[in-house]
């Protein structure tokens, strides 16, 4: 009878494949879940292979197949069958799902486990605030993370037994926010993998200084993905606003031979038979009237390198939801599949079983990316709505919905604002920030403050100073 | 790249001597050179991943169509029936497109007069005919870093690992760098096994020809303990002065590191004990194994280095691959003429190859990665165009002739090494090994225009996931792996058991990783039996 | 960080009780001693009944039998085992008297910083600092040659747009080389002061011109001194002095020249993870 038993559920279990709606109803069913604040879990929650032609699945999405005989509505039954094993122990790390899911560790791993470490025992430490949080251990900290370089003995001592010690930490953040380090080694490094330059040309120095600017002053990170504007940087260092069109040259005579009066950030640029010219930006042009734009979205060099030559820029969207939402769509992340979708536009397969499961995220995602150029007649990232129909995606009139997070979008500017508005917008933002200070991603046992410091971003303006200022008050950065 | 006191004049006179020497120690038959190598046991297994970057073409090489085979010869890009080669015994293909004087028009031109550095295809296919598998392969992905990292992880099949990944981990654990990674963007990539153990993951290498610096924490720089004034301590007395006073300061280190309060109080931190670890074993182990001389590709006096002074030589071993690597394929040459330097500094390929080769043959490593970068080399643009195989978007009929040759060159060069090495064990290292010509994806197969003259007109094509990928090894059965329509240029796959056609199949990433794996003796949960592209 | 396991959350005693039990359990021999039929496990800590050298043959706090001699211990004879806890990640008995750190999360600290503080603690530029073979490229140790190893990257060249994430074999070393060679150059240049008759920048509290030196030479105490201030913001302790100082002892026979101890020093001080990690 076990034996039937057995067979009933595996037979019946096979008939239950991959469905990338999981993610959701997950997260929707566990909403305080530590895996889900301000993100969205992965197919891998219970997959080891989300392949139509070899599911497989860990030992806790196998609990969940045997939970239940599923019928055919998934979406209905998943939360049943999540909660029947809530009390299991599916990767035997001794806490049961239920914890592992709240407290944001993976319940099909068992490496993964928020850790108590044992307390320390034994006399107070002659040196270090063990146990509690180290301001001279914090203050040495700020000044290699963003200052890059450590503080002097001079320094130290005059913090050490210090009632000021907090003040003297958040104003070495300060000093520390403007300096060299940070503002021209740092930023750009942090932005290396949302902007993806390579050794063909230098467009996407736009991209940089735009990150740069936004990233300093307290400035609105929000700019990032909602920005008219672009910047310059005339001199070393110094970062100014272009409003309005971005001229081909700002009407500098040079001569070639002498580029000394050309700004830092400029050429001479000269016809092919004269040495006499103007002064022009090195990092070329950016061709898109400023109502079109939004931020990092819009740049030359992001179109240029990432729709390339296709018709529906999936990449572009793909780099966009990754770089700005922390969700990899190559790695099954941020899943929120569009029912009919997808439409398979440029009839490229997308709607195979096997990438359906990604593209009825994705495609959506990518529509109102097709009216900006590629490499094209015009200069990529220029605006033009006819683009779609000229690349026969769809007809005039009938362009499928955009959604973003699960809402229309008609435009790249909405896609933006969508974007800023949500939670794992503001998660992304801390999570750069985070990184690069604590040197890894937050840990579970640490989810708690790290979900209250992006939680904070709107009271402080999005502002990145104000977000690392919380930052290095948290018990990841300065407790021992 | 010269110092102050180097004028090209003086590089030029020293690098004469340099070469003279170089060429020399070339002489050497490989087998005595590797007795002055590390005597260290071989691996049992080798994977070489070149990586043909930006999109290799199978219908422009080993699945090359004749016109006369095509009924849609004038929209497709398929060839004169006289370039397109047959072998007797074996279904691969060459396209060897001919040279065009100056001023003419050519198949193979591009930026002008460029063509590419002339290795013929079918001289590999002549060579090497029964190790090289094609096989027919449909990608996921038109986004050069996404299918990069695909084609290197099966599209996730095995954990997210990559091949070198898993090899390494099942015949690295003893090696010094059983994974070592010279690639560029997507192939660079680590994957996303977190249990993967440490000693598997890669080992980054930025520099190939400047890499044997970084192997001692003192040997080869000026002013190290032991040496004179001013001097890198000297082979001998000194450096061995050096050396014992070095490995006092790291006791006393060590030492230190016990009684500090830093050390004790955060003794429980994992990064902190790994580096001490590090310390203690493998880094140890670089320094005892000598790599700064084994990995040393420069000769004494090249670009006036002068490796004498700073206590360092060069191996003979290192000496021979360069006498292998090093010239051009059709005029020979060893010194770039358009910077006048040893083409082992000049083209990142030639540097990347020998240190592939050094490291495996020297028992150092199991599993290398490497190939050329989107960057535009001036100094070799005439065997390399910009975006490597991505130049297709420009011209593709250039861009994939020299490429694929260039690849092939670098390719057979590989071999011709791995076949000459004895491993000490009655059998070579080519015996053992596996090279994966991974690609990102395939090209468009159809000409901009019904009629276009591919050899005037450049033929710009985007990323197609039609494509092969290409395995080449004696593990191997060689042959090509399922069909072209040569009406649609597109492949259609076989079934894994059998290695029969099977135009109903679809050949995805995870059958190559497999393949590969089973080649390598290297199985993993839910690998795809490929028996069919075995031998019995 | 040590993660706790099941095992962990034992008493260590009883651990190491339940392991023989089990490995003579897995023996098969229960009982085969060469002396005595009955394998006593002779309990580790205190029992109910107040006898401290209580073994396997039955006992019960009640003084009752409740087993059989079969080795293996019964519930009610291993009472709970006085032990002291473990400080952090160290066993107990292990380790300092002080309290360790159980978070212990340090950082590794990456080129840009390693650089400007090596060269900061030398009074060095970065071209000064280091070349390798000769070649004085700009930025050749920190941004080429060694950057990646260090924790940089190089985005435009070879596309890599993360660092690496934790320190590898050839990051060890190139830790060492480059502190070798900023390390070198500072005693180097302060030697070629002292034989023009300056003090010299870092070194100037010892003679450099000395062919050779003891551990009791005047100033390498105020040198070794120096050196923790300048690497690692502090002075140090006596017994790290004393550590140091021992660089200076002949090696091998030989007396050490002042060069080369304070070049060791120098090396020794500033390649310490308290240099290398916050």
């Amino acid at each position: 009878m076990q034996i039937l038993l057995c067979m009933l559920t595996v037979l019946v279990a096979t008939t239950a494949v991959a469905k990338p709606i999981a993610p959701k109803i997950f997260c929707d069913t566990y909403p305080d879940s530590g895996l889900c604040a301000g993100t969205l879990v992965t197919c891998s929650l219970c997959h080891t292979s989300t392949s139509p032609s070899h599911t497989a699945w860990n030992d806790f999405g196998n609990a969940v197949l045997g939970a239940r005989d599923w019928e055919t509505h998934f979406a209905n039954d998943l939360p049943t069958a999540l909660s029947l094993i809530e009390q299991d122990d599916s990767d035997g790390d001794t806490l049961d799902n239920i914890s592992e899911i709240l407290l944001g560790s993976l319940p099909a791993d068992e490496l993964s486990i928020p850790t108590v470490p044992d307390s320390p025992q034994g006399d107070p430490n002659p040196g270090y605030n063990v146990g509690g949080y180290d301001f001279l251990f914090a203050y040495r900290r700020v000044s290699i993370v963003y200052c890059g370089q450590s503080p002097s003995l001079k320094e130290l001592d005059a913090i050490e037994g210090s009632d000021a010690a907090y003040n003297r930490l958040h104003d070495k953040l300060d000093a520390c926010l403007q300096s060299g380090h940070w503002r021209n080694v740092v930023l750009d490094r942090m932005a290396d993998p949302a902007i993806k330059p390579i050794n063909f040309g230098t467009n996407w120095e736009w991209d940089y200084r735009l990150f740069r600017f936004v990233m300093t002053e307290g400035r609105d990170m929000r700019d990032l993905v909602s920005a008219d504007y672009h910047v310059r940087e005339a001199q070393p260092g110094v970062l100014t606003k272009i409003e309005g069109s971005v001229p081909n040259h700002n009407g500098v005579p040079c001569n070639k031979n002498d580029p000394g009066t050309c700004a830092f950030d400029e050429m001479c640029n000269t016809p092919k038979e004269s040495d006499d010219g103007f002064c022009a930006y090195a990092a070329g042009r950016q061709p898109l009237e400023a109502e079109h734009r939004a931020g990092m979205l819009t740049t030359q060099w992001f179109h240029f390198f990432n729709t390339m030559f296709s018709a529906l820029p999936r990449q572009t969207a793909a780099q966009a939801y990754r770089s700005w939402l922390d969700f990899d769509i190559a790695r099954q992340e941020g899943l929120m599949p569009v029912s009919n979708e997808p439409l398979d536009v440029d009839g490229k397969g997308v709607d195979q079983a096997e990438c359906a499961q990604c593209h009825s995220t994705l495609d959506p995602l990518s529509y109102v990316f097709a009216s900006y150029n590629g490499i094209e007649a015009g200069g990529a990232s220029v605006y033009d709505p006819s683009r779609p129909i000229r690349k026969g995606l769809w007809e005039e009139g009938n362009a499928p919905q955009s959604l973003l997070l699960g809402q229309p979008v008609e435009t790249l500017q909405d896609w933006g604002a969508v974007a800023m508005a949500s939670d794992p917008f503001k998660r992304k933002l801390a999570l750069l920030f985070y990184q690069h200070a604590i040197g890894h991603d937050p840990r579970p046992e640490d989810l708690v403050e790290f979900t209250a410091l992006w939680q904070s971003l709107p009271n402080d303006g999005f502002s990145a100073n104000a977000l690392n200022h919380r930052l290095i008050d948290l018990n990841a950065f300065g407790a021992l | 790249m010269t110092d102050q006191h180097n004028s090209r004049r003086n590089f030029l006179k020293g690098s004469g001597a340099a070469l003279a020497a170089l060429t020399a120690l070339s002489r050497v038959p490989l087998a005595r050179a590797l007795e002055s190598a590390s005597n260290k046991p071989m691996p049992k297994r080798f994977l070489f991943t070149l990586t043909a970057t930006g999109g290799a073409n199978l219908t422009d090489s080993f699945l090359a169509v004749r016109e006369s085979e095509s009924a849609n010869a004038d929209a497709l890009i398929v060839y004169p029936d006289t370039m397109v080669k047959s072998f007797p015994g074996t279904a691969l293909r060459a396209l060897d497109l001919p040279f065009a004087p100056q001023g003419v028009p050519g198949y193979r031109k591009y930026i002008g007069e460029l063509q590419g550095c002339g290795y013929k295809q079918s001289t590999f296919v002549q060579k090497y005919a029964q190790y090289i598998a094609v096989m027919a392969l449909e990608n996921t992905s038109v986004n050069h870093g996404v299918a990069q990292k695909r084609a290197l992880t099966g599209d996730g099949c095995n954990r997210g690992r990559t091949l070198a990944e898993h090899v390494s981990e099942k015949y690295g654990q003893d090696l010094i760098l059983p994974n070592v990674n010279m690639a560029f963007s997507g192939y660079l990539e680590s994957g996303s096994d977190a249990n993967l153990p440490a000693y598997a993951r890669n080992e980054v290498v930025g520099i190939p020809y400047l890499f044997a610096a970084g192997t001692d924490g003192m040997r080869g720089m000026k002013r190290a303990l032991g040496g004179a004034l001013d001097a890198a301590p000297q082979v001998g007395a000194e450096l061995d002065r050096g050396r014992a006073l070095m490995a006092r300061a790291r006791a006393a280190r060590s030492d230190l590191e016990a009684a500090s309060l830093f050390g004790q109080t955060f003794q429980c931190s994992s990064v902190r004990e790994k580096l001490l670890a590090l310390r203690n074993t493998k880094a140890a182990a670089v320094e005892t194994d000598d790599l700064i001389t084994k990995l040393m590709l420069f000769a004494q006096g090249e670009l006036g280095i002068n490796l004498n002074s700073f206590g360092l030589e060069t191996s003979l071993l290192a000496a021979q691959t360069r006498a292998v690597v090093e010239p051009h394929p059709t005029t020979g040459a060893v010194i770039n003429p358009a910077l006048g330097w040893p083409n082992m500094v000049a083209d990142p390929l030639v540097a990347q190859t020998c240190l592939a080769y050094l490291l495996a043959a020297n028992g150092f490593t199991t599993s290398v990665t490497w190939g050329p970068t989107f960057s535009p080399q001036p100094a070799i643009l005439d065997q390399e165009p910009p975006l490597a195989f991505d130049y297709s978007h420009q011209d593709h009929v250039a861009a994939q002739s020299a490429m694929w040759s260039r690849i092939l060159d670098a390719t057979d060069k590989l071999i011709t090494l791995l076949q000459q090495t004895p491993t000490g064990e009655g059998d070579t290292m080519w015996d053992r090994s596996v090279i994966h010509l991974a690609t990102d994806f395939g090209r468009d197969k159809e000409r901009n225009a019904v009629g276009q003259d591919l050899a005037v007109d450049d033929v710009s094509t985007g990323h197609h996931l039609n494509n092969g990928a290409v395995v080449i090894s004696p593990l191997i059965k060689g042959g090509v792996y399922g069909s072209v329509n040569p009406d649609t240029l597109y492949t259609s796959g076989f079934n894994p058991m059998t290695g029969q056609a099977d135009a109903n199949m679809t050949m995805r990433s995870h059958h190559i990783y497999s393949a590969i794996c089973q080649a390598l003796d290297a199985p993993f949960p839910g690998m795809t039996p490929m028996n069919g592209v075995f031998n019995g | 960080m040590k993660r706790r396991t099941l095992i962990d959350r034992l008493p260590w005693a009883l651990v190491v009780a339940l392991a023989i039990a089990t490995a003579l359990t897995l023996n098969g021999c229960t009982g085969c001693q060469t002396h005595t039929p009955a394998i006593d496990v002779t309990d580790t800590g205190d029992t109910q009944d107040g006898a401290d050298s209580d073994t396997d043959d039955g006992d019960t706090p009640d003084g009752a039998p409740d087993g059989t001699p079969d080795g293996r211990p019964d519930s009610d004879d291993l009472p709970p085992i006085d032990v002291d806890p473990p400080n952090a990640c160290i066993p107990a008995g292990e380790g300092p008297s002080f309290q360790v750190s159980a978070r212990a999360d340090l950082r590794w600290k990456r080129v840009h910083a390693l650089k400007n503080d090596l060269l900061t603690a030398m009074e060095l530029t970065e071209a000064e600092a280091c070349q390798e073979l000769g070649l004085a490229l700009p930025g050749i140790c920190f941004n080429i040659v060694h950057l990646v190893p260090l924790g940089g990257n190089d985005p435009v060249g070879a596309a890599m747009y993360r660092p690496i994430t934790e320190p590898t074999v050839t990051t060890a070393l190139a830790i060492d080389r480059v502190t070798t060679a900023a390390c070198g150059k500072r005693v180097d240049e302060d030697t070629l002061a002292q034989q023009a008759g300056e003090l010299g920048n870092v070194f100037h509290h010892m003679d450099l011109t000395a062919e050779a030196i003891e551990v009791g030479t005047p100033g390498l105490q105020a040198q070794i001194d120096e050196l923790y201030r300048r690497f690692l913001a502090r002075s140090p302790t006596d017994a790290e002095v004393q550590i140091v100082l021992q660089l200076a002892a002949p090696l091998d026979g030989t007396p050490v020249s002042a060069r080369d101890f304070a070049k060791a020093a120098c090396f020794t001080i500033a390649t310490t993870t308290e240099f290398a990690f916050h």
